[in-house]
């Protein structure tokens, strides 16, 4: 199902998931806000905007393209555009970090269909990532492999023996994308171990290097498309991106890595999400809550006192 | 005793030119290296089938999740690097890349335990079956010599699943003079005795076979079990023998502690018996740099000294 929107529709769905995101966080009390947040709009141009060829109703099949969340903790954003997808019923959501949950808080390809591999301990991804593209090659096989990266995560050393290896087996059937949001858990990723110029690492280990406003729907798809045509060199996008972006109290800051909302501040985190959605010339975002029903969704929204 | 003739005892001289001949047989094989071809006697494969051998330098943890990747995408992929390093360097990879996504990787660890000889303590792999045998999903394998070298490479050709296939650089002896039955769970008698039971895996069988003729010379019998399958382990066999002979002694080219030494404690322990069990090994220390013969000795790991204790005990 290569699925594939115009910009218009594309913001849209951005919008509806991160409104679905929000509460499905909110409703569960858990979750990781900040990076997860950060990553819609990747996320959302790869499923939605033509790139990623992958079927809901054969998760298994061996010619889908892959994708790799390495920095697993952003598993909601996933989640809700696989149950938007059909992958499994949107009631799903509910259960997401509930014990022993089909949606745990890091991606488990055992539990939930359409996740490719089972990641949370960071690094580790980016290699599951290159051997799938490998194996792609081996079998002179058509699908891509994308990977997710945050660049706290590019601080570990395994990210760059996994790049060292795509250059050398020439994978450009492997599109890697920086979620790059400058923060961390314990603050800014400059402060913590600064990467220095990432365009140039990663050239220096002989990718193909895009990059672009990671909020930007259109310069991500234009990028994913220039990536889909670099031959003979695996592809990166370091996505500059804002951290909890779409609500005004999460975004830049680094406590919103793995908080839990309050009640208030998740009223207001979906109010906020209301408003832009309407600034984008949308009605009504609640209609594309996936999960939840009226009553639900009013006790979320502070719209009914219990 | 076996026929030592003709028969290789070093690994990667049985298992190389065997991987060609499966990599004819089964398509979906991979081998990935670590800068360790001429330890793991993977050239010929990485010649023979060009596009299916990965080289990942040396960056084992980067190898071991990328073979995770292979694997998930349908490839039986047969990973090394020394011992130490394929366990220990890359645990995590290992752990989660590997047994967590239930990806069919063989984990290959080389030169295992003393047989590392010179290299010393940096390469001399002493806990690496005690990391392995602790990950869920994971089984840990040894061969006794190199036709039982060949048994379990045939099976893992066709076993799906995580493995920790440990090899030495080389056997002391044959045990087998033929390619015996392999399956994982299950041990294999060798020797039937009813005064004790010498439990024992890779280089340690043959030596606990050579034991068992010195015992015999001092009037005991002493039965000696082959445990390829160190996880999962053969607790049926050990049970059997410890209520049957009463004594029960181990003998691994690896730390007592976190073994084969602790794995037939746990089924010794766990089933209520009262036989008494010695646990010959690696002492916990890491190896030193000397030859095979003299870490053997130093640790208590010679059919004389295995003897003496046995005779001490029983008297």
């Amino acid at each position: 199902m290569n699925e594939k929107l115009e910009f218009g529709m594309l913001r849209k769905k951005a919008e509806e998931l991160r409104y679905n995101l929000i509460a499905m966080m909110d409703y569960a009390g858990s979750g990781h806000p900040g990076g997860s947040l950060s990553s819609v709009e990747i996320l959302t141009a790869i499923y939605y905007g033509g790139f990623l060829n992958a079927d809901a109703n054969d998760p298994q099949n061996p010619a889908r393209d892959r994708l790799i969340m390495s920095k697993g903790h952003a598993s909601p954003t996933q989640y809700v555009i696989l149950a938007d997808k059909g992958y499994y019923p949107k009631e799903t959501l509910k259960v997401f970090d509930v014990d022993n949950s089909m949606l745990p808080k890091h991606c488990n390809r055992k539990l939930t269909p359409g996740i490719d591999a089972s990641t949370g301990a960071l690094g580790q991804g980016m290699s599951m990532a290159v051997g799938m593209a490998m194996a792609g090659k081996m079998d002179d096989a058509s699908y891509k492999t994308y990977c997710l990266l945050g660049d706290g995560e590019c601080q570990s050393g395994e990210i760059w023996e996994a790049a060292m290896s795509a250059a050398k087996y020439k994978l450009d059937n492997l599109q890697v994308i920086v979620d790059n949001n400058g923060l961390q858990i314990d603050g800014r990723s400059d402060d913590i171990m600064p990467l220095g110029d990432q365009r140039a690492k990663w050239e220096a280990f002989g990718w193909n290097v895009e990059t672009c406003n990671g909020h930007s729907l259109e310069e991500i798809s234009a990028a994913l498309e220039r990536m889909g045509k670099a031959a003979d060199k695996p592809s990166v996008l370091i996505a500059d991106t804002i951290k909890g972006k779409g609500v005004s109290f999460m975004e830049n800051d680094a406590d919103w890595h793995s908080r839990k909302m309050t009640k208030d501040e998740g009223v207001q985190a979906l109010a906020e999400i209301t408003e832009s959605y309407k600034a984008y010339g949308f009605e009504n975002i609640e209609a594309s809550i996936m999960f939840l029903d009226e009553k639900e969704l009013a006790q979320l929204t502070g719209k009914e006192s219990v | 005793m076996a026929d030592t003739k003709g028969r290789s005892l070093v690994s990667k001289d049985i298992f190389g030119p065997l991987m060609v001949e499966l990599g004819h047989q089964y398509p979906n094989i991979v081998v990935c290296d670590t800068d360790l071809m001429r330890c793991f006697g993977t050239k010929g494969f990485m010649k023979e089938f060009p596009k299916r051998h990965i080289n990942f330098g040396i960056a084992e943890q980067n190898c071991m999740a990328a073979s995770a990747g292979m694997a998930l995408c349908g490839k039986n992929v047969f990973s090394s690097s020394f011992a130490n390093f394929a366990t220990k360097r890359a645990c995590d990879q290992v752990s989660i890349s590997v047994c967590y996504n239930h990806a069919n990787v063989k984990v290959c660890g080389l030169y295992a335990g003393l047989t590392a000889e010179k290299n010393g303590g940096t390469h001399i792999g002493v806990e690496d079956v005690a990391i392995m045998r602790s990950f869920p999903d994971m089984a840990v394998v040894e061969a006794a010599d190199t036709y039982e070298l060949e048994a379990i490479t045939r099976y893992m050709a066709e076993y799906d699943g995580p493995v920790y296939f440990r090899q030495p650089k080389m056997y002391l002896r044959n045990v087998y003079d033929s390619v015996p039955s392999f399956e994982l769970g299950r041990s294999v008698e060798l020797k039937n005795g009813r005064d004790v039971t010498l439990i024992a895996c890779g280089i340690a069988t043959g030596i606990a076979l050579d034991a068992a003729d010195v015992l015999k010379e001092n009037g005991i019998e002493a039965r000696v079990i082959n445990m390829p399958s160190i996880k999962p382990i053969d607790a049926e066999a050990i049970i059997k023998a410890a209520a049957q002979t009463g004594l029960i002694v181990t003998i691994e080219n690896h730390s007592t502690v976190g073994g084969l030494g602790s794995a037939a404690a746990e089924v010794l322990a766990e089933n209520g018996s009262d036989a008494k069990l010695i646990r010959m090994g690696i002492k916990d220390h890491f190896g030193v740099t000397a030859s095979l013969a003299y870490q053997l000795k130093q640790n208590g790991l010679t059919k004389e000294i295995i003897a003496g204790e046995i005779s001490s005990c029983l008297r």
